[in-house]
């Protein structure tokens, strides 16, 4: 267990800048055994040893601008994209520079701080930190959210991916979880994202990202796996998350490398973007846009 | 602080063949664009109407068009 220097679950916590910039520290001293994410490979990051996600000490960028096509009580945000992930996922959007975390910039606080500040003061309502996946980047990730006003709305988009160490580190920071629920089962996710035991460590992030900060689930709807996936994640989260808002997302399309597999040659046909809403309505989720 | 890095500034829309658009990381610049395109789009009217201003050039690092 390692000594927070403040911890205030379920809401933000006081003097955040000051706090993530004291975890900031801890987190990078933890890259020398990782265990930022549910990998828990313990590799030596300091010393250029590399986890499935191949990232090193510090990280890049591949993405800073305003954004509207997130959820619409998010938005305008500024979204800053970080380089590198540690799921494997065949049919993702940003795969090039996701699976890659040497793609992109040079991660520069300042230069980031001064653009998301700038785009708060000229109409962007939040500030998002995503990747790939911020969670293998949270030195880097709670740096920015140090050298951000203590009064931004900060969002943390993730995969719901990342181990108890780093949930720790993030308690109270971001004011709004955006996490994503892929698979519904781990078959689907082990043979498309490379990554076992997915629903475990998934569920138990949805949980603790609900107790502490505003959770916000997204689903993105694959062709083919209405019933794998998005049946079995509408029934877990009527069954344990009925409360939390869900955004269920039509717009798939194969992109990466999504063509290896026979099933997301394609886009998500009409019939299943409806039969999708039927259940979600069944289950009476509380859908967002 | 980064100039402008030009071998990622592009924007992806897909156009599939009943006309139906999608889009990705959609900036209050495209979203225009897009409203254009699909008048009847209720839901890309609401993100059109969100605007706020990019960060000056020289302020920005680059763009990148997509994520789910
Ligand atoms: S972030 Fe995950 S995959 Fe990457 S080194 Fe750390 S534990 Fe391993």
């Amino acid at each position: 267990m390692i000594a927070l220097p403040e911890t205030v679950s379920g809401k933000r916590i006081a003097h955040r800048a000051q706090v993530a910039s004291e975890r900031a520290l801890i987190a990078r001293q933890k890259l020398s055994c990782c265990n930022l994410c549910a990998h828990h490979c313990g590799v030596n990051r300091l010393q250029a040893e590399q986890g499935p996600c191949h990232a090193g000490p510090t990280s890049r960028v591949f993405s800073a601008q305003i954004e509207v096509s997130d959820e619409l009580e998010l938005i305008p945000t500024f979204a800053i994209a970080l380089s590198g992930c540690d799921l494997r996922c065949s049919f993702c959007i940003t795969g090039k520079e996701s699976w890659n975390p040497h793609a992109g910039e040079r991660f520069d606080v300042k230069g980031l701080a001064d653009q998301a500040t700038h785009a708060l003061e000229n109409g962007a309502r939040t500030i998002m930190i995503l990747g790939g996946e911020p969670t293998i980047h949270l030195p880097d990730a709670l740096a920015i959210a140090a050298a951000l006003p203590d009064d931004a709305k900060l969002i943390w988009k993730t995969n719901a991916h990342g181990s108890a160490e780093a949930r720790e580190l993030l308690d109270g920071i971001f004011d709004v979880w955006l996490a994503d629920y892929k698979f519904g089962n781990d078959a689907c996710a082990q043979r498309l994202a490379l990554v076992p035991h997915y629903n475990e460590v998934v569920r138990e992030n949805l949980l603790w990202a609900n107790d502490h900060s505003e959770l916000i689930v997204r689903h993105l709807l694959m062709p083919g796996h209405v019933d794998c996936c998005w049946q079995a994640v509408a029934q877990w989260l009527a069954e344990h998350l009925p409360q939390v808002k869900i955004n269920l997302r039509s717009g798939f399309w194969p992109a990466w490398q999504a063509r290896k597999h026979a099933d997301l040659r394609g886009t998500t046909s009409s019939l299943e973007t409806e039969r999708a809403l039927r259940i979600a309505h069944d289950y009476n989720l509380c859908l967002v846009e | 602080m980064s100039t402008p890095n030009t071998t990622l500034q592009s924007a992806e829309v897909l156009i599939l063949p009943d006309g139906k658009i999608l889009a990705h990381n959609i900036t209050p610049e495209m979203a225009a664009v897009l409203c254009e395109l699909q008048p009847d789009n209720q839901g890309m009217q609401q993100r059109a109407a969100q605007t706020a201003r990019q960060p000056d050039s020289n302020l920005r690092q680059h763009e990148h068009p997509t994520r789910n």
